[in-house]
């Protein structure tokens, strides 16, 4: 059997259980399912999930890289790598300054989103159901597992801690008048305008201030919304199509998962970064364009 | 054809029931009944994350960071002290190159000057040599001189006896001393004067 053959078998697996398990009439869930609780905390499919997969992630870490060595492993080499690559992308849009102390941060959320999104690929996620009964009494098949992105709650608790993070990177680095004067502050440069103009510009710069808290305060809504948004929908393509046929029409959405896992995870990562290094990053010419970058981005 | 009251009735009903589903329902409430979105859960979620993030970082990500940055350092370090030992080697071989220049320039005047010195010695010894030769040589003809002075002064004393002792012979007469004595004389003269 060729290698092609091989991997379309392997790869369909997924799609055969998914077909097996869900080929009845119901969708996927825009929510996800209780399996059970730990006091006041209700284990969903998607938190049982990351539970699982962040497991696994630390403990494959921890495999690979073992006790790091000066001549590094193969598996260290892939760390240092995957981290290097990290930091030298965020590192200039936060700022040199902050960049040691946000990078801890920002490494986890990469990493943490990119395994999550990826979850959804693996066989089972989303496919392996079980027959779970509704409040109203009617039965339904649900799924077992579920990633953890594909569940509003992790995505809002995501952007929880980021815009927390961020608030504390802005206070501790900037300050409450360096920040103030970013919001509210004329950005416009004296020698550049006429006078008139110039303080003109104050109450139109004070005026947009308030326009960009509001934006602020999106923030978090547009992050969690937007990564949500992003592994549901994945998942629910893949589903979909595994619905439809339970050959071969599916590969290219779980490549298309792939790579849009890859994508949010660096989105989520690199938003974050540029809301801290907006308000932290000065005395660069790239403050402007991350401005731009931040206006785009909602 | 749909007659117009008919289509105002049902639009009124339509824009009352919206009004009493915005009114019964908080679009809020409704969204999050909708994503499942609760409280405990979202804590749940903030936890797992913080824990993941923390764990590794502090005993995954963290010491990869330290080794590598320790091994960035080290190549800077090795790279810098090997532009130094560079620079160093340049700096001992133009040392060295200007050394042996040196000690060509010295050797070439120090042969030059023994070459030099050897040439006067020479000749020093060679005219001293020569002084030696030509004293000597003068002392020996001095003394050949003399020598030949002595020998024809001897010859001619014996030349004169002989003469004389001759001439008795032929004579075959005595010769008183007197007579010895002039001839012995006149023998010595006529010698002296060949």
């Amino acid at each position: 059997m060729s290698r092609v053959k091989k991997l379309i078998l392997a790869l369909s697996l997924p799609i055969t259980s998914a077909s097996v398990f869900a080929g009845e009439e119901h969708g996927l869930s825009k929510s996800a399912e209780a399996l059970f609780n730990i006091g006041p905390l209700p284990v969903t499919n998607s938190i049982l999930t990351s539970w699982i997969v962040s497991a696994v992630l630390i403990l494959a870490v921890r495999f690979i890289v073992g006790r790091p060595q000066l001549v590094p492993s193969r598996g260290q080499a892939v760390v240092e790598n995957f981290l290097d690559g990290v930091r030298n992308v965020t590192a200039p849009v936060v700022g040199t300054k902050v960049a040691p102390y946000v990078f801890p941060l920002l490494i986890g959320f990469f990493s943490y989103i990119l395994i999550q999104n990826w979850s959804s690929l693996l066989p089972g996620v989303g496919t392996v159901m079980f027959k779970h009964q509704e409040t109203g009494g009617a039965w339904n098949w649900v799924p077992f597992v579920r990633a953890g992105n594909a569940d509003l709650n992790g995505t809002i608790a995501l952007a929880v801690v980021g815009i927390t993070a961020w608030l504390y990177f802005i206070l501790r680095y900037a300050g409450p008048k360096l920040i103030l004067k970013d919001i509210f502050g004329n950005k416009a440069t004296k020698g550049e305008v006429p006078s008139f103009l110039y303080y003109g510009l104050f109450g139109v710069f004070f005026v947009i201030g308030f326009i960009e808290l509001v934006s602020m305060m999106i923030r978090p809504i547009s992050l969690s919304l937007r990564l949500y948004g992003n592994a549901f929908g994945g998942e629910y393509v893949i589903h979909t199509m595994s619905g439809i046929t339970r050959w071969a029409l599916p590969l290219p959405f779980y490549f298309l998962e792939f790579l849009v896992g890859l994508i949010q995870a660096l989105v989520f990562t690199l938003l974050i970064s540029v809301y801290i290094g907006l308000i932290c990053n000065h005395g660069d010419g790239d403050h402007k364009e991350d401005h731009d970058d931040d206006k785009k981005s909602h | 054809m749909i007659s117009l009251p008919v289509l105002a009735e049902v639009t009124g009903q339509v824009a009352e029931a919206t009004a009493a589903h915005a009114a019964s329902v908080n679009p809020i409430t409704d969204i999050t009944q909708t994503f499942g979105v609760n409280l405990p859960a979202i804590i749940g979620q903030i936890v797992n994350f913080a824990i993941v993030a923390f764990v590794l970082w502090k005993f995954a990500f963290k010491p990869v960071l330290a080794t590598l940055d320790e091994r960035k350092k080290k190549i800077a370090d090795g790279l810098r002290y090997a532009e130094e030992t560079k620079a160093r080697l340049d700096s001992a071989q133009q040392e060295i190159a200007d050394s042996l220049k040196k000690a060509q320039i010295e050797a070439a005047a120090i042969i030059e000057q023994a070459r030099k010195a050897s040439k006067e010695v020479a000749e020093r010894e060679t005219a001293a040599a020569a002084e030696r030769a030509n004293g000597l040589i003068t002392t020996a003809l001095q003394a050949i001189e003399l020598e030949k002075h002595k020998m024809l002064a001897e010859a001619r004393t014996e030349i004169a006896r002989l003469v004389i002792a001759t001439t008795q012979r032929v004579l075959a007469q005595e010769l008183n001393d007197a007579d010895r004595s002039r001839y012995n004389d006149a023998a010595t003269r006529e010698l002296t004067s060949v």
